[in-house]
This record gives C-alpha cells, structure tokens and sequence, in this order.
C-alpha cells in the first residue's frame, strides 16, 4: 500500500454511496464493481461508471492513484463534506475528462445529461462572472474555495469564496487555520448573513468581507489593507 | 441516511466530547430532518461557548466525516442569539437530551 493509498479511508466508500443513490429518481440500477467503483444504469441518459473515495486532503496525486485502481470513470466522488481540495485536482479532472466532487454534486450530476462535464453550479456561476469582469485577465482555482484573481494594471488578489448562508466567527477562523493565505472572504450566497463575531475576527486578521455586488466593485480598485 | 441512525450516532460522538466542549449543544437541521428522501448531506449545527471548543468539536467529528457527508456549522452561543438559528431552522435538538416533563 502506498503513501498515497493510506491518505484514503474509503474501505467502504463505494457501498455507502451505491447504497444512497439506489434511492436516486434517475437511476434504475447500481452495481459494485469494486471497493470504489460503481456502475450505474440510469432511467434516462447513459450509464455512468464512478468512483468513491474519501479523503480529507485530495490533490491529484491522490485521485490519480485512485484512477489507476479503478480505470476510466466519469465521476469521482468523495465523501467528507469540508475536505481541502487542491486545485490540481480540478484540472486532473479536465484534463482526464471526468468530474470531481461532493456526494450533493453527484446527486446532480446524475440528473444531467453528461456528468463527466458536471460542474456545481454555484463554482460555474462564480468563474463565469469574474472571467466577463473587465479588470480581470485569469481566474485560477487554487483549491477548493480559494481563487487567485490576475487583474489587468492592478495586483493579483487571493479570495476565499464561501457559500454559507450564515458566516460566523468559527468560519473566519478555520478559513485562516485551513487555507493560510487570502485578502479577503467573498460570499456568493446572496442570501448570506454575516454575524457580529465574524466581522470582528476579520477584522482581527485585517480581513475584509466581501458580498459578491461589493466584491465585483473593489476588483476595479487598488487593494491596500493586506499584501 | 437514517435519521434515527445519525441522530444516536451523533449523540454517541456527543456524549464523548463533553469532556472537552461541556456546554455544546447539539441539533440537526435541513434535508434529513425534513426527511427528504435522498439528503445529500447530514446538517448539524453545534451552539458552543469557546473559541477553544470550536477546534475540539471539529476534530472530534473528523473520523465520522469520512463515512458521511456531514455539514457542520458552530455557532457561538453570541452568533446563535443573533441569528436565532436553531429556532427559524426548527433544528431538533439531539444533545443534552431534553428532559421532558410530567
């Protein structure tokens, strides 16, 4: 067993996620082919083949020796809800034409047409938005919730983009612990609610906190408070 | 995922942790508790008192988080009095349990 293969506590990842989506509207079978690699027969649209993994830290190392146990796949899920995902991962996926993501995600990804090209929806809406901004020339995904924004005759800046409907103190603080570097917290929930601690640690941390309409605004600007 | 299942799961894990977070009280929401027929994930939501809590709770549910897809948001019992999470989300409390009366 490699380093890499010890990182994956997925033993039984593939039957608790064949046995969940049995209950799936679209799918009319599912069949284990092994450990992490299910077969899914779908009412609608063609078969999908996925793999099942659960990490904690996922980067391309990791889902490639994955790939080399269980071959060609269209989907490749993993269970923890608050993993760290390196962006690696994301571009492994384009490159090998399949798509990564959350057990919600594969739920999804099951009612379209082609999961392989599946992206959640709240990511496309969010990488689709900045790449029409004016001032900004890139967008790269560094993991699972930072982004680096390159800016045409303004500094690149680093956002970590969350999605939460209530940002709290809590969120701030393992924001920090977890992914180190960023300028700034963007929520793309338009419905987000941003408590009192939380505002304070960020200020604590010479953070701002940004709702997506003001973060669109302070991408024409110069940003001064954290380098 | 069975709520009945998660719920004593969750109050096992509850029970352990404590000794570390004595205050913490546990309530699930969202899908499950709506008994949705195909939750993509399990929402639980932990109102704490310390800063130092938040860090043991999180670590404390990290081996469970790899068998379920378990969101977790911790509130600070300041967060949960401004926001009143637990009652606009009619979250079911798990731990302590509640005691009822006679």
């Amino acid at each position: 067993m490699t380093q890499l293969d010890r990182n994956r506590q997925d033993g039984s990842a593939g039957k608790w996620v064949a046995d969940k989506i049995a209950k799936h509207d679209n799918v009319a079978s599912v069949t284990i082919l092994a450990p992490n690699k299910i077969h899914v027969r779908r009412k609608k649209w063609d078969d999908v083949t996925i793999a099942a993994m659960s990490a904690h830290r996922v980067d391309a190392g990791l889902v490639q020796s994955l790939l080399s146990d269980v071959g060609d796949i269209d989907f490749v899920v993993n269970i923890p809800k608050a993993a760290y995902v390196l962006g690696n991962t994301y571009e492994l996926a384009a490159e090998r034409n399949f798509a990564f993501g959350g057990f919600g995600d594969l739920l999804s990804a099951l009612n379209s047409e082609s999961p392989r090209t599946y992206v959640n929806s709240e990511f496309s809406f969010v990488l689709q938005s900045l790449r029409q901004h004016s001032k900004v020339w890139r967008v790269t995904r560094l993991d699972d919730r930072r982004l680096l924004v390159e800016r045409n005759s303004l500094d690149s800046v680093v956002v970590l983009v969350l999605n939460d409907y209530e940002l709290t103190a809590d969120h701030v603080r393992n924001g920090i612990e977890r992914y180190g570097k960023f300028q700034a917290i963007v929520c793309s929930n338009p419905n987000s609610r941003v408590t009192t601690a939380a505002s304070l640690a960020a200020d604590e941390s010479h953070i701002r906190i940004f709702n997506w309409k003001e973060f669109l605004q302070q991408l024409n600007r110069e940003w001064t408070w954290k380098k | 995922m069975d709520l009945e299942e998660v719920s004593l799961t969750l109050r096992e894990l509850a029970k352990l942790l404590a000794a570390k977070a004595p205050t913490a009280e546990w309530y699930l929401f969202g899908s499950a508790v709506r008994r949705v027929p195909l939750p993509s994930d399990i929402d639980v939501v932990i109102v704490y008192s310390n800063i130092s809590d938040a860090r043991e709770l999180r670590e404390g549910l990290r081996s469970y988080s790899e068998s379920v897809p378990l969101h977790l948001l911790l509130l600070r019992q300041d967060e949960e009095n401004e926001l009143q999470f637990v009652r606009d989300q009619r979250a079911i409390r798990i731990f302590p349990e509640e005691v009822s009366k006679r």
